[in-house]
């Protein structure tokens, strides 16, 4: 069949025409992406007996939807409430938190959801036009160019740290130490487990999550009755739709933002055994090294909250390019489509797309008509949830530790995990009264044994010579990307000042 | 009186060390169960936890320094400060602490209300008792319908659950 523009439009009106599936889909995964805790992959996977006896197109377009959605949902407590429902949305709270305490809740999940949806929309249009080159991405990522990625995105930490250099580099330190918890990878043996069995696996990234976000912010926020100040909350009752819109305004007005992060996200989507938690700090870093206004960043900047947003929406068309083109899964919801799949008898690889074109690219075509619909269904929803905020810390706090601490137990069923988040919590909130960034700390524990991982693998490889880091020509480029990217701003600070001190001997 | 208000005015750095601590003692403890493994598992301990190291002993010299100089203290009034809240976070922090160790012996669902409410009691200041059993009650009642009944997940049971099983 002939893959022409005809053939793509007669794809989209037969998406919409599955609206009855994709519309409750949206709020189902809306939900569970909010939810700290739930993913779309346990999702799918409790509700995988109804997507077996289903048709196998309407499955698919179920999973598809739920995990777009859950990705933008996860986003919701991570910027009113300061809690990542994932580790996808780690990097949001960074601009979207301090958003909402200056009243501007409304205004940030509009930005949140603009961006997702652009975001979204744009690399599945990139993704549905380039499939075939794109899959080959994760044939040239191999470890050496995966540790680069690593320090792209742990080089925030550096930049973090810029305010307080010491306590920055301290906490992103303990950070990766904490992250090194665990059996290593090659003979198993258990380093830093304290004698728990529970840690052999690594430290579980929900109960450090909730931990250092939520569960500390709730032991801080009842200093005041509400999160909000009396300004903020004034500003907040008297919103009007004209917040929404104006988010609306903002991200469409650095849409060249959004295209550029977003592919960000597709690329890391697109290579296996990365994820959205390091295509959303990857994008915050670069967002913020090439921005006009790095100072903003941190404060409630409007473009610290598109960079990750749009990434890790990104990232969602990315993970199902090698399931869907060369038969490998991504991640973990990537995987529970492919059991899916091979029920209903469906091949996957290049047979996938010459045999059944419709249902190959008729999954990304789900994807783009899940984001069309909810630009419309989920946008409006901004002004009435941003309210959350309103609520009083007398209900707020208990609510944030009953339902973090519920939500570390859920995805191991360990209450070993429910103590963790509240150790992690108590670390977070002598970090955060102590001046210590828990973000530094949050991106060690994440993109640390992922370094370690990709570093072993290299160094296995070129039996133990660190040289073969500089040995690929993808590789050294992205060394030099990375140089550059964090020389730059450095560079970028001294200029500006030499202008200014100019400037100033020219007025006197 | 002017002494006092001096060294009022004075960083407190006492709450600052707590982390450096932490880590340098935590690498210390990850190093000494590494030590006779493989490269392999000593690959983070070294890569790692030698700037770790060397950068807590550097905040520690700068600390020390400012305290010998005269210009800090060892006080934690940052960590503790505003004081008149402290009796309310540590009665909450405990109350958590207490939902842990309870959930166990009572279920997920009993322990959950009765956290809910104690805590809004503490938060609240008994002002509003009726307001916080219902909120407390309804939280409690979404958590058992969603991740028990709906989720099926299998958190401690206690006499709410087992009823629940009972009437199913």
């Amino acid at each position: 069949m002939e893959t022409s523009f005809a053939f793509f439009v007669d794809l989209f009106l037969h998406s919409l025409s599955l609206w009855w599936v994709i519309i409750p889909s949206i709020f189902l995964g809306f939900i569970v992406g909010a939810i700290p805790g739930f993913s779309a992959a346990n999702t799918i996977i409790i509700l995988l007996p109804f997507t077996l006896v289903m048709d196998v197109e309407v499955g698919l377009v179920f999973m598809v939807s739920l995990y777009c959605a859950s990705r933008m949902g996860a986003g919701i407590p991570a910027i009113l409430v300061n809690i990542p429902g994932t580790a996808g949305a780690a990097a949001t709270p960074l601009d979207g938190y301090p958003m909402v305490k200056k009243g501007q809740g409304q205004q940030a999940l509009s930005i949140s959801f603009t961006s997702s949806t652009m975001g979204g929309l744009l690399t599945t249009v990139i993704a549905l036009a380039s499939m075939p080159l794109l899959a080959r991405v994760g044939f040239y990522m191999h470890s050496v160019e995966m540790v680069v990625v690593m320090l792209f995105g742990i080089s925030l930490i550096a930049t973090i740290a810029s305010k307080d250099t010491l306590k920055g580099l301290i906490a992103g330190f303990f950070g990766l130490m904490i992250g090194s918890i665990g059996a290593d990878h090659v003979y198993a043996t258990p380093r830093g487990t304290m004698g728990f069995l529970e840690l052999y696996d690594g430290v579980p990234l929900i109960p450090a999550l909730v931990g250092l976000f939520a569960i500390s912010e709730a032991f801080l926020v009842i200093e005041g009755e509400s999160i909000l100040s009396e300004h903020s909350k004034d500003k907040l009752q008297t919103g009007t739709w004209h917040q929404t819109f104006e988010g609306v305004r903002i991200t469409l007005k650095r849409w060249w933002q959004v295209t550029w992060t977003s592919l960000i996200g597709l690329i890391i989507g697109v290579t296996p055994g990365a994820g959205a938690a390091i295509a959303a700090f990857v994008a915050y870093q670069q967002s913020r090294t090439f921005s006009k206004t790095p100072e903003l960043y941190g404060t409630g900047h409007p473009e610290g909250l598109i960079a990750p947003e749009s990434a890790n929406n990104g990232v969602t068309a990315g993970t199902l390019i090698p399931l869907l083109v060369l038969g490998i899964p991504g991640g973990a919801t990537a995987a529970i489509m492919l059991v899916v799949m091979q029920y209903q008898g469906v091949n996957t690889g290049p047979r996938l797309f010459m045999e059944q074109p419709e249902l190959g690219y008729g999954i990304f075509m789900a994807m783009f008509t899940t984001y069309f619909l909810m630009a419309f269904t989920i946008l409006p929803l901004s002004r009435y949830m941003s309210r959350v905020t309103l609520v009083s810390t007398t209900y707020m706090s208990p609510l944030i530790i009953g339902f973090t601490l519920i939500g570390s137990f859920v995805p191991r069923e360990y209450m070993f995990d429910m103590y963790l988040a509240f150790a992690f919590g108590v670390l977070g909130y002598i970090a955060r009264k102590t001046g210590y960034h828990v973000a530094a700390i949050l991106i060690g524990v994440i993109l640390g044994p992922l370094l370690e991982r990709y570093m072993l693998v290299a160094l296995q490889k070129s039996d133990g010579s660190f040289l073969t880091l500089f040995s690929s020509t993808l590789g050294n480029i992205l060394w030099v990307a990375l140089f550059a990217s964090l020389l730059l701003p450095v560079f970028m600070k001294h200029r500006q000042k030499r202008r200014e001190t100019v400037f100033a001997e020219g007025e006197g | 009186m002017a002494s006092t208000q001096e060294s009022d005015e004075k960083r407190q750095i006492g709450g600052e060390l707590i982390i450096p601590a932490l880590a340098l003692g935590f690498t210390l403890y990850y190093i000494s169960t590494v030590i006779d493994s493989p490269w392999s598992a000593q690959l983070n301990a070294f890569m790692v936890g030698t700037v770790l190291i060397a950068l807590v002993l550097m905040f520690f010299l700068v600390a020390a320094r400012a305290v010998l100089r005269g210009e800090a203290t060892l006080g934690a009034s940052n960590l503790l400060a505003p004081y008149h809240i402290l009796p309310k976070r540590l009665g909450f922090i405990a109350l958590s602490l207490g939902y842990l160790i309870a959930i166990e012996w009572l279920g997920f669902t009993l322990t959950t209300f009765l956290f809910m409410t104690g805590s809004m009691f503490l938060l609240g200041g008994g002002k509003r008792p009726l307001a916080y059993l219902s909120a407390a009650a309804v939280m409690a009642a979404i958590a058992l319908v969603v991740f028990v009944i709906l989720f099926q997940k299998r958190f401690p049971a206690g006499p709410i659950e087992h009823l629940v099983r009972a009437l199913s």
